[in-house]
């Protein structure tokens, strides 16, 4: 099965927030965005909007750190996932993580990504393409084409 | 306590600077339905006619609905209630936003602001635990710097609503916004929060709101989505391109733009100004106005040459393209949005601005006024010298245009005298820009709106898109999808009415809701019967279509009764200027006027409502139908019915 990665682009994120209010209602069934396990930052004076999500890095920070290996990667995925009934709660994830994207919930669970069994419902909810799920190789693709696009209409 | 909702009110006592917190009644839940229709309630019981305005204890009221900051994908606005400054009688307002879903995710359904703080502060909400602040360093800021300086003392993550310069200087159409450039801008709620010394409600929310029936709404917010989704509709993607600009155009087309203060109502330099020409040359990109939004019709947009050049904001509504630009006789886009950065900044209504400029430009244009009257501003059309600086002394009410116009257009024909109140199309006064006369829904819409002429309290874009279809399915009869007859457009405005109280009152966006009303395909159509189930699939309380319908039924009676109380009748629910006596200038409806049409319409609207039809209040009968006893003895021990 092919890894696919969750890739961001924030050229093309309104700002909606629809991607934490169905990542928060599709683990809780309610509509907490506080508790999704992505966020967009907003920026609305400069109309930019930076989505934050897991990268599901290769040599994961948060993986390394936990001291009790209640972190593991689900090999039908590739989602770094958190076991809740071996996290002992000592935040190492959280600190390890250099995007910040671990996040603390009102009960103390301690909250990631975990690609929704591999089908991720921020994607499906992201109707500007900003968010995607896609292969490495097709992701590079893409950027790299989006580059070209904006140097051929002399933007860069 | 039901879902959907927070579950309670904020009352913000600026005198005492004491916050306290009230349970939202089920009860008023299903009476009223959310926002706006409690909101309504609320004035009625806290807002007797001795009251004025200004008087610390009028009420500024906050209102999100049962459907704002949930997972159904219908936007997400505040709707702002008081009595209004400008016009004296009901007054309110709805802007997007992100402050109202942060308000709920806080806690709080609705805010009633009362009294009056010794010096200008302003509130933080911070999950629930309220503070009241000092705001002296605020003071004078315009809007964009008091978001930015507010986000930098509380944090990114709060959301925002303010008033600006405009609203400290008691300009009485000063709106409130939020986060920088979404706006609640009729009603003058700007005008009441600057005399209550508030300047700014810094909300911080971290908490969840639940739904009833979680598998069901899901499942409800997928179709929905599906519905709205930008990949699969051409008109609703057409429409989250453009946003509202394309009606420019449209209604070029159709005849209703108001061009050089009503002189006209097609613009000769549309191509200069058109959505193309906007999103081609000025649009950076897309940009979301409300949680959960999948449509996304607003715009960053960037001015790339002209004397503009350089300048940097977000969404501009088609309202603005007319009243800042071709009732101006301005074909200048860069100078329209400069212009709408300029009263965003100052915080005030766009329309009473530019329809207060307007008034001036035409009356130079007469040689009614000149310089002296004017400071040596030459208000000659399209003169955008004179524009900016009206606009500044508007905002800051200095000099003399600003003490001119600071206290609405017909204020100000008064103050100026010589008929100039002839120049000013307005109903209760309010002014409103889109020209009605050749459009008999839209025409009784602004006679009969609670708050003064305005296209948003009983506006159907049935007759305005031609959807004869959409008038079968509704009445039984094409006649309400011809835009030019006066066949069922009282049967059409009564409906109307009772459905964007519907809309204003779950909290959603209007856009989307006249979108989904009207698509092409009737099984995708949206009407009382679907929000009805939404609303009972969130919240858990049972509403059928007939309930909802008398909720909203309710919600806009007890208006038009604030309204009764405070002396309205018959006699104001009429147009005033051009609109009634002079004969529409082209367009489709060339040659029509509304002081032909007018009475026979009221006479029907009145029967429908069932309010008595020589006077236009609303009787007892039907006030004790709709379970508003209480509203009835009020009314008659006061006399008034």
């Amino acid at each position: 099965m092919p890894k696919k990665i969750l890739v961001s682009d924030q050229s093309k994120c309104t700002g909606c927030h629809s991607c934490e209010m169905w990542c928060s209602f599709h683990h809780s069934q309610e509509c907490h965005p506080a508790e999704a396990r992505l966020k967009v930052v907003p920026f609305e004076d400069k109309g930019t909007f930076v989505p934050m999500v897991c990268h599901h890095c290769r040599e994961p920070w948060c993986l390394n750190a936990c001291p009790v290996n209640a972190i593991s990667r689900d090999p039908e995925t590739n989602a770094v996932v958190i076991s809740q009934e071996l996290c002992v709660g000592c935040q190492a994830c959280a600190e390890a993580c250099p995007f910040g994207v671990i996040r603390i919930s009102s009960k103390g669970e301690f909250l990631k990504c975990d690609l929704c069994e591999g089908s991720p419902v921020c994607v499906w909810a992201c109707t500007r393409g900003a968010l995607k799920y896609e292969e490495p190789s097709q992701a590079y693709l893409d950027k790299v084409t989006a580059g070209a696009v904006k140097r051929l209409e002399g933007a860069v | 306590m039901s879902h959907g909702f927070a579950g309670n009110i904020l009352r913000l006592d600026m005198t005492a600077k004491r916050a306290t917190t009230e349970p939202l009644p089920d009860i008023w839940c299903t009476n009223f339905l959310g926002a706006s229709g409690i909101n309504d309630w609320i004035l009625w019981n806290e807002v007797p006619p001795e009251v004025e305005p200004l008087n610390p204890e009028n009420r500024l009221i906050f209102g999100v609905g049962p459907l704002g900051g949930t997972l159904i994908p219908l936007g997400s606005r505040t709707h702002v209630t008081t009595r209004s400054p400008l016009t004296g009688i009901f007054g309110d307002g709805n802007g997007g936003g992100f402050w109202s879903s942060t308000l709920k995710f806080a806690g709080f359904d609705h805010i009633i602001v009362q009294g009056k703080a010794d010096k200008l502060s302003y509130v933080y909400i911070d999950d629930g635990k309220v503070s009241f602040r000092d705001a002296a360093h605020l003071k004078g800021l315009d809007m964009y710097q008091t978001n930015i300086a507010l986000k930098k003392e509380l944090g990114q993550d709060v959301s925002v609503a303010a008033i600006g310069p405009a609203g400290e200087n008691l300009v009485r159409f000063a709106n409130v916004m939020f986060d920088s450039f979404r706006s609640a801008s009729k009603g003058g709620a700007g005008c009441v929060m600057g005399s209550k010394n508030l300047k700014a409600i810094a909300v911080r929310g971290t908490k969840p709101i639940t739904v009833a029936h979680p598998e069901e709404v899901r499942r409800i917010a997928e179709d929905l989505r599906r519905k709205l989704d930008i990949r699969l509709s051409k008109g609703i993607a057409s429409f989250g391109e453009t946003g509202t600009t394309f009606l420019a155009r449209h209604y070029n087309e159709e005849g209703c733009n108001s061009v050089r203060n009503y002189q006209d109502v097609v613009f000769d330099r549309i191509d200069d100004i058109d959505a193309e020409k906007f999103v081609r040359e000025y649009v950076q990109h897309n940009i979301s106005c409300a949680t959960n939004c999948p449509v996304h019709c607003a715009h960053h947009w960037h001015i790339p040459s002209g004397r503009y050049a350089g300048e940097e904001g977000s969404k501009i509504e088609y309202i603005i393209m007319d009243a800042m630009g071709m009732h101006l006789g301005v074909g200048d886009l860069g100078a329209i949005l400069h212009h709408q950065n300029l009263v965003n900044r100052f915080g005030m209504d766009a329309t009473q601005t530019g329809t207060g400029i307007g008034l001036l430009m035409e009356l130079w244009q007469h040689g009614i006024i000149n310089e002296k009257d004017t400071g040596g501003l030459r208000m000659e059309w399209g003169n955008l010298e004179a524009i900016d600086e009206a606009v500044k002394q508007i905002g800051a009410r200095k000099g003399a245009v600003g003490e001119l116009l600071a206290d609405g257009t017909v204020a100000a024909a008064e103050k100026i005298g010589k008929d100039a109140i002839k120049y000013v199309c307005h109903s209760k006064g309010l002014t409103e820009v889109e020209d009605v006369r050749g459009f008999p829904a839209w025409a009784l819409g602004y006679a009969i709106s609670t708050r003064g002429a305005d296209h948003l309290k009983a506006h159907s874009q049935i007759d305005k898109q031609f959807k004869r279809d959409v008038s079968i399915q509704l009445f039984g009869v094409p006649d309400a999808g011809d835009p030019t007859t006066t066949a069922y457009k009282a049967k059409s405005s009564r409906y109307h009415e009772e459905f964007e109280s519907i809309i204003n009152s779950l909290g959603i966006c209007m856009m989307h809701a006249q979108s989904l009303a009207i698509k092409s395909n009737p099984k995708e159509r949206v009407h009382m019967a679907e929000y009805a189930n939404i609303f009972s699939q969130v919240t858990g309380l049972p509403m059928t279509k007939e309930s909802i319908q008398q909720s909203a039924e309710r919600n806009v009676i007890l208006e038009h009764c604030f309204n009764a109380r405070l002396g309205i009748t018959r006699k104001d629910d009429t147009l005033h200027g051009r609109w009634m006596n002079e004969p529409c200038p082209g367009g489709l409806g060339k040659g029509m006027k509304v002081a032909d049409y007018l009475d026979a319409l009221l006479d029907e609207y009145y029967t429908e409502r069932g309010f008595d039809v020589k006077t236009g209040k609303p009787t007892r009968q039907r006030l004790e139908s709709l379970g508003l006893g209480s509203v009835a003895d009020d009314l008659s021990k006061r006399g008034i019915i």
